[in-house]
């Protein structure tokens, strides 16, 4: 998996490409881990993420969990298959999917 | 920065009230408050710092909101408090004061996400000089009261005072528990209670073409706000100073009473309401910033009895008297009082669109300032009026508005009528104004041209001029016989002449009956002509009704024709007899106009007609061509007209009279063109008429005669008066024939007209014609403010003499006012911004139904609309001694209208409680002689209310039924009684949901809002209730045939070691928990079988192959994409689908899995529904036919069937779990089933069964038990919200508790991978038929408990009785039931040991 990031001032997007799973998912944990700080708006795009697997939608809502003391969060560019894992597990509820 | 310790905080009551209305509405500015202050004196630099200081000072400013779930189960909103302030106060460049005034208005219309932000700090520097402060605050933190202490800290600290920190006091910690006294106090306060929610209706501006729009349509359009301020003169000021000191009332009570008062007045009614904002501040509060306030409406009697009363001061005690009565109860939150309200019926929708808020703060600095807090970013009200002080201690008038409701001339008005009742009030202790004196001059000022008549003009003088005019002309045509102007002229003086012979005098009374011939209006103007004034009778008329006409009205004389049956009653004067004689002109009298010209006897409420008498005064003035838009119209464009109008309605006179003047001729229509569309056309294309008279109901019902349509090309404009004209009408006749279409207004008792619109204008009924005028009083008779609804009164030329021999009704109706003669129509009109009066209804026609208001108008409009319907009404009536509305329409030729479809049509574009509760089809709409729709015959017509009483028969559905009674205060329902149609709203579904619960003791869940839309009666309910949960009878399973079952499980129960292959597999359901390990088991074990074909459906946009893989890589972490297309495919097909692949028993369809394997060996079905609970068929569909198709399929194939089934068909008896004696080689053992969803399963395991017996099908039965989380890593299902088991253990963790006989059970636990790896296996066991696919040990309850203790959950054992009442106890809120959710999925008794044993999704 690919992961850009591009920070503009408190604003901080995550573009991801690829899949997200046991494998790479610690990848954007630590990555989130050492960028997170004082950031108040971060957004996830996903315009090219194939798969998610669980193990990546438990890394999803860490991020939520941290931004939500710190700022907001949203996830972009969700493709359908992801759109219904998000709503299948009721991330839909739990994330800003934009 | 303080910190108290406490870092989070529960929300008050008052928070939670304003946290649930930004809930409903997220993307709107209404719940936030801004303050501007403007700092003339002060430097930016120094006011950010003053602002920075004073948000360190409180700790709300480092606090956000969550909407956090808790640790004891639910959701609730906290305040989390930071550290420091979460947002500094920012600079912004200057900007020239215009600007920084647009920009705080732009701000304040911005909505403010509770979650993200709750204040926002600007300093606008004015490019001339000093700043604004602009500081915008979500309402949960702060209220007025905290904004004015904000202020005043920043003042402090501007004039060198250090910041003092604001002492945090626990909001309203001492929370007043809600009680039945205080449901009981708001009832009794409301008690008889008569007022308006609103004075204005929504403007309408003139584009809309009057198509109905739907609610959102409506809110969705733009709606602005604004604001205006004014100050309190200071003179008056020091009069409400002196008269409070006076009178022991204080200011903002005196202003209240004003604004009561101009309420009260405005809506023509005794009762205002308005809403105001109490403190709920105790001492130790009163430094501290916070939100503190709690909403009241305050219900004020204007007409206050004892002593005193009438006066003003009265009033203002009254006032101050009801605001503190309301504050006392305030505790009990606007919410629960209006849902009080509500049930009490009181209220239908809003309560008050008006809110009174004084700020009694005033400010200690030395510093030049002025400040503004302003609501007006988003307002959910149409006004809300502030009152604040200025720095010198005058009193500011603040109108925050909502534009759609009012402009910013509405609002001035508004201001000025306040200081006109304050002065009336403060000065002379009275109460007088309504409006203020510029709004009196435009109330007053709505007025028709003013066009000069010559006081000498009477009907006679006017149709000489005409005659002298157009002498060769023809004026009248009647049937085949035609009289040119000269000839109606000679005869007219022949039958005055010969009355007079016969002793008639000017200023006596000539009645005349008469058939509609060519005879008719030579009488009408000989009568005329004699100086005498003619009464209209018609021979159709009751003989009763003839005869009180013809005592009452004193006639000197009737006029009749021997062909005339009921002429024969009377003395009367032949016709023919009276033409035959010879005209002397010299013997006709001088007539005045304002002599009786004719006189008309309208129905009376009492029952008895009463004899409208008219001057000649009111006909010289509307037949002039420049007396209104149509007059001008037709004397300008057209030929003639086809008078269809009874004579004996006014109406009549206006097609005669205005044509005849200025040289039209008047077809005169015979009685059957009056009601035969046929008759009519031929009407219409006889001699060319180009104008038509008739009713809106009339003209849309002949529409659907193709002859009249056809006629209708001919004709150029139609005045459609007398009713409602329908926006679709207008659109019709314009598009369609190019027809100028106009509408009037008017009693009889103006003479025939009092408005008349301009051609297409549907929205209004027009302004005033020439020489007369329209004011809107209230019942004192004092004007309502300009854009309210009021009694249309009407006056100028057209004013009428009076009822004849009624003094007293005369007198009620005919008024003297500010100086005029007016009638009083007593029907309700507003005006528009331009002038225009839009009728608001007849007090009559507006009916209120079971408590609520409704037009009857606007419902007939609605199914007007409808394609087909040709014309209609609705009326409110008794059935059964319940009153109903009912609807009756007509269809148009060649059209045909179903009554369900109709009725669906109203349902979705009116209000439920509007749609009639029977829709009845006529053949024709009945109609009164003048061509409306006869009210009076649809009372008569048979109408039936389809809902036959069907008696509640068991405890269970009287129950029910009961809870409907009470819901919605009915005497009776029965078991198949719509709530909607009998009344029920949105408000009483909640009610009704509480009222069941409360009946039949269920939980939370078990019934939902949304169940009572889509079961809307007490026997629907009921069996979405319990259909699904009941057992014997519903899901007998007795009487199956078993035959051949038990040799067939018990012959297939061994060789179980033997390993086999699968071949060629059809996998359905892989996109489920269970489906998708199965999938992922085979490909890992590809030695196993040959190909998978797995069968899916799409969803939405999401291709069948990408569902599957999607869900492949959720569990497995890989899409198995190598292995594509030769190891396995993804087919899209649905086992509900009849005939499943099969076209015949030879063609194979596309879907078809042998065009890609050749064959199909063995087939694993793991698609089913696994809801529980379910209305309709889904179910079955799914899980029984699914697998009968399945079948077929495999017989077809020869291919063996594996069906994932569940333990569950083993049954349960009540209270004990499983049946332990359930075997493998079991099926019927008598057991029972308990759900829809079981029998489901137990059907399909039949089904197979049966083809196995009779067919030799090869099946296998995996019987699963409750599916967890993997054994290798714990992952468990993707929609785990959805797993009964752990709904049902959350909801023990939420409540803390758990009975005593789940929590010494076991549960059995499958752990899914394990499952499949089974399944799988057992699959490739040859023969073999059934399997209990779970572990053999069960896992304690205790133990799970247990475990969750260790991680913080503490769980009590109760007794099971003691479990049963905490359940019960929490039913009662919410929370409660939010906590309870899991654990419905059986009902009552014995609930808690049914665990589904089953996902095999």
């Amino acid at each position: 998996m690919k992961i850009t990031k591009s920070q503009n001032g408190n604003n901080l997007t995550v573009a991801l490409e690829g899949r997200l799973d046991t494998n790479t998912a610690p990848e954007l944990e630590n990555v989130l881990k050492n960028s997170l700080d004082g950031i108040t708006e971060l957004t996830i795009d996903m315009a090219a993420l194939d798969y998610l697997s669980s193990a990546g939608l438990r890394i999803l809502l860490g991020a939520q969990k941290t931004m939500n003391k710190q700022g907001s969060m949203k996830v972009t560019n969700v493709n359908d298959t992801i759109m219904e894992i998000f709503e299948v597990t009721g991330f839909v509820d739990i994330l800003t999917v934009v | 920065m303080m910190a108290d310790g406490q870092k989070i905080r529960a929300l008050s009551l008052s928070q939670r009230e304003i946290a649930m209305a930004q809930q409903v509405r997220p993307q709107s500015a209404q719940n936030t408050i801004s303050l501007k202050l403007y700092l003339p004196d002060c430097e930016p630099q120094a006011v950010k710092e003053a602002a920075d200081q004073v948000l360190d000072s409180a700790d709300i400013f480092a606090a956000s909101l969550r909407h956090d779930a808790l640790p004891q189960g639910g959701r609730a909103w906290q305040m989390v408090y930071g550290e420091e302030k979460l947002y500094a106060c920012s600079v912004w460049e200057a900007y020239t004061a215009e600007q920084v005034e647009n920009q705080m208005a732009a701000l304040d219309r911005i909505p403010m996400d509770m979650e993200k932000q709750l204040y926002h700090a600007v300093v606008m520097p004015l490019s001339g000089g000093g700043v604004y402060l602009y500081v915008r605050f979500h309402h949960v933190i702060i209220d007025g009261y905290g904004m004015s202490l904000f202020v005043q800290r920043v003042l402090d600290v501007l004039g060198g005072k250090a910041a003092a920190e604001f002492v945090y006091a626990a909001s309203d910690a001492a929370e007043v528990p809600q009680n039945s006294d205080d449901d009981g106090f708001w009832r009794e306060y409301f008690r008889d209670a008569d007022f308006e929610p609103a004075i204005f209706a929504e403007m309408k501006t003139g584009t809309e073409t009057g198509a109905h729009e739907t609610p959102q349509a409506r809110s969705e359009k733009t709606a602005g706000f604004d604001s205006i301020t004014r100050r309190i003169p200071d003179a008056l000021m020091r009069g409400i100073e002196e008269f409070g000191r006076r009178e022991q009332v204080t200011v903002p009570y005196i202003v209240a009473a004003a604004y009561a008062y101009y309420l009260a007045q405005a809506s023509g009614k005794p009762d205002a309401v308005f809403l105001m904002p109490r403190l709920g501040r105790t001492p130790e509060q009163m430094d501290t910033l916070g939100c503190f306030t709690l909403l009241v409406p305050v219900r004020v009697r204007t007409e206050c009895a004892g002593e005193g009363a009438g006066s003003f001061a009265a009033l203002c005690r009254a006032a101050a008297r009801a605001a503190r009565e309301a504050s006392a109860h305030k505790h009990m939150g606007f919410d629960r009082i209006l849902s009080v309200l509500r049930e009490d019926n009181t209220i239908s929708e809003a309560l008050a669109e008006y809110v009174f808020n004084f700020y009694r703060f005033q400010y200690q600095t030395a510093l030049d300032y002025r400040v503004r807090f302003s609501v007006a970013g988003d307002m959910s009200n149409h006004m809300t009026f502030s009152l604040f002080y200025d720095r010198d201690g005058g009193l500011n008038m603040q109108f925050d508005y909502n534009s759609q409701y009012y402009t910013k001339e509405r609002a001035s008005y508004l201001a000025d009528a306040l200081c006109a009742i304050l002065c009336d009030g403060v000065r002379d202790n009275v109460l007088s104004r309504s409006v203020g004196e510029a709004e009196f001059r435009k109330v007053t000022s709505v007025v028709g041209k003013q066009i000069d008549i010559r006081n000498d003009l009477t009907i006679p003088s006017l149709f000489r001029l005409a005659a002298d005019c157009y002498r060769a002309r023809p004026a009248v045509y009647a049937g085949d016989n035609v009289l040119t102007f000269a000839q109606l002229d000679m005869l007219s003086d022949r039958i005055a002449c010969a009355l007079v012979r016969r002793g008639v005098k000017s200023g006596d009374y000539v009645a005349f009956m008469l058939t509609r011939d060519i005879r008719l209006i030579p009488t009408i103007l000989g009568i005329s002509k004699s100086g005498a004034a003619f009464i209209p009778i018609d021979p159709a008329y009751p003989t009763e009704r003839i005869a009180y006409i013809m005592e009452n009205s004193c006639a000197s004389c009737l006029i009749s024709s021997p062909e005339i049956a009921m002429a024969g009653n009377y003395d009367y004067v032949d016709i023919d007899q009276l033409m035959r004689q010879e005209a002397a002109c010299d013997l006709l009298p001088a007539i005045r106009q304002e002599q009786p010209a004719y006189m008309i006897y309208t129905s009376g409420t009492t029952g008895r007609p009463k004899g409208v008498m008219l001057s000649h005064r009111g006909i010289a003035n509307i037949v002039h061509p420049d007396n209104n838009p149509f007059n001008r119209d037709i004397t300008q464009n057209c030929r003639g007209i086809v008078a269809i109008g009874s004579i004996c309605f006014d109406i009549s006179l206006f097609e005669i009279f205005v044509p005849l003047m200025n040289g039209l001729f008047v077809e005169l229509g015979s009685e059957k063109a009056m009601v035969d569309a046929g008759e009519l056309a031929a009407a219409i294309r006889r001699h060319g008429a180009d104008v038509l008279h008739c009713t809106p109901s009339r003209i849309t019902a002949y529409l659907a005669n193709t002859a009249f349509a056809d006629a209708l090309g001919h004709v150029r404009a139609v005045l459609a008066a007398g009713e409602v004209l329908p926006g679709s009408l207008v659109n019709q006749l314009n598009n369609t024939y190019g027809i100028r279409i106009y509408n009037g207004y008017g009693p009889t008792e103006t003479t025939i007209g009092a408005t008349i619109t301009e051609a297409g204008d549907d929205l209004s009924i027009g302004s005033p014609i020439a020489n007369m005028g329209i004011v809107l009083l209230n019942r004192d008779r004092r004007p309502v403010p300009y854009g309210a609804s009021g009694e249309i009164c009407v006056y100028g030329n057209g004013v009428g003499i009076g009822y004849h021999a009624r003094p007293d009704e005369t007198a009620a109706k005919y008024i003297e006012w500010n100086g005029m003669r007016l009638y009083r129509t007593g029907d309700l009109g507003c005006f528009m911004e331009d002038g225009r009066l839009v009728y608001r209804g007849r007090n009559d026609r507006q009916v209120k139904l079971r408590g609520l208001r409704i037009e009857l108008s606007e419902i007939e409009n609605v199914m007007g609309a409808f394609p087909g319907v040709a014309a209609c009404s609705c009326i409110v009536r008794k059935i059964d001694k319940t009153d109903h509305l009912v609807g009756f329409y007509t269809v148009s030729e060649r059209a045909q209208v179903e009554g369900e479809k109709l009725r669906e049509h109203m349902k979705s574009h009116l209000t439920s409680y509007m749609v009639p509760d029977v829709l009845k089809e006529l053949a024709a709409m009945p109609q009164t002689p003048n061509g409306k729709t006869d009210q009076k015959a649809l009372m008569a017509e048979p109408v039936e209310y389809q809902h036959a009483y069907r008696e509640p028969v068991t405890a269970r559905e009287k129950r029910m039924c009961r809870a409907f009674e009470e819901t919605l205060e009915l005497t009776q329902v029965g078991l198949d009684d719509n709530f909607f149609e009998l009344g029920g709203d949105s408000l009483s579904a909640v009610a009704l949901v509480l009222h069941v619960e409360e009946a039949l003791s269920l939980r939370k869940d078990q019934l939902e809002f949304g169940d009572v839309y889509q079961y809307p009666t007490p026997a629907l309910l009921l069996d979405k209730l319990y259909k699904n949960a009941e057992s014997r009878d519903e899901y007998d399973i007795s009487t199956l045939d078993y035959r051949g079952f038990a040799e067939y499980l018990g012959a297939h129960t061994q060789n179980k070691a033997s390993r086999g292959y699968l071949g060629n597999v059809l996998l359905t359901g892989a996109t489920g928990y269970l489906g998708a390990h199965i999938l992922i088991d085979l490909l890992r074990r590809p030695e196993l079988c040959g190909r998978i074909i797995c069968l899916a459906r799409s969803k939405k946009t999401l291709s069948a192959k990408k569902r599957v893989r999607s869900a492949l890589f959720y569990y497995a972490e890989e899409d198995f994409s190598q292995e594509y297309g030769h190891k396995w495919e993804v087919v899209e097909g649905d086992i509900t689908q009849p005939g499943l692949f099969l076209q015949g028993d030879t063609a194979l369809s596309a879907a078809d899995p042998r065009v890609r394997t050749g064959r199909i060996d063995t087939i694993i079905n793991s698609a089913a529904n696994v809801a529980h609970f379910s209305y309709g068929n889904a179910l079955e569909k799914i899980n029984t036919d699914g697998v009968k198709n399945l079948i077929r399929y495999a017989l077809h194939e020869n291919a063996m069937l594996c069906q994932i089934s569940t333990i569950s068909v083993a049954g349960m008896t009540a209270g004990n779990a499983l049946q332990e004696s359930f075997s493998e080689a079991d099926f019927y053992i008598g057991q029972e089933i308990q759900n829809k969803y079981i029998y489901s399963k137990y059907m399909a395991e039949y089904a197979l069964l049966r083809a196995a017996v009779d067919e030799g099908l090869r099946v296998k039965l995996m019987r699963v038990g409750n599916l967890q989380g993997r054994i290798s890593d714990g992952e468990f299902q993707m929609n785990m919200h959805s797993n009964a088991f752990t709904r049902q253990f959350s909801s023990y963790i939420k409540i803390g508790a758990v009975p005593q006989s789940v929590y010494e059970a076991g549960v059995n636990f499958s752990p899914v991978d394990e499952t499949a790896h089974n399944i799988v296996s057992l699959t490739a066991v040859p023969k073999a038929a059934a399997f209990h696919v779970y572990p053999p040990d069960e896992v304690r309850y205790a133990d799970l408990f247990r475990g969750m203790e260790r991680l913080g959950y503490q769980t009590a054992v109760l007794p099971d009785e003691k479990f049963d009442a905490l359940t019960q106890k929490l039913k009662r809120t919410e929370e409660g039931r939010a906590k309870l959710e899991g654990l419905f999925t059986k009902e009552s008794a014995g609930a808690y040991r049914e665990i589904p044993r089953n996902r095999s999704a």
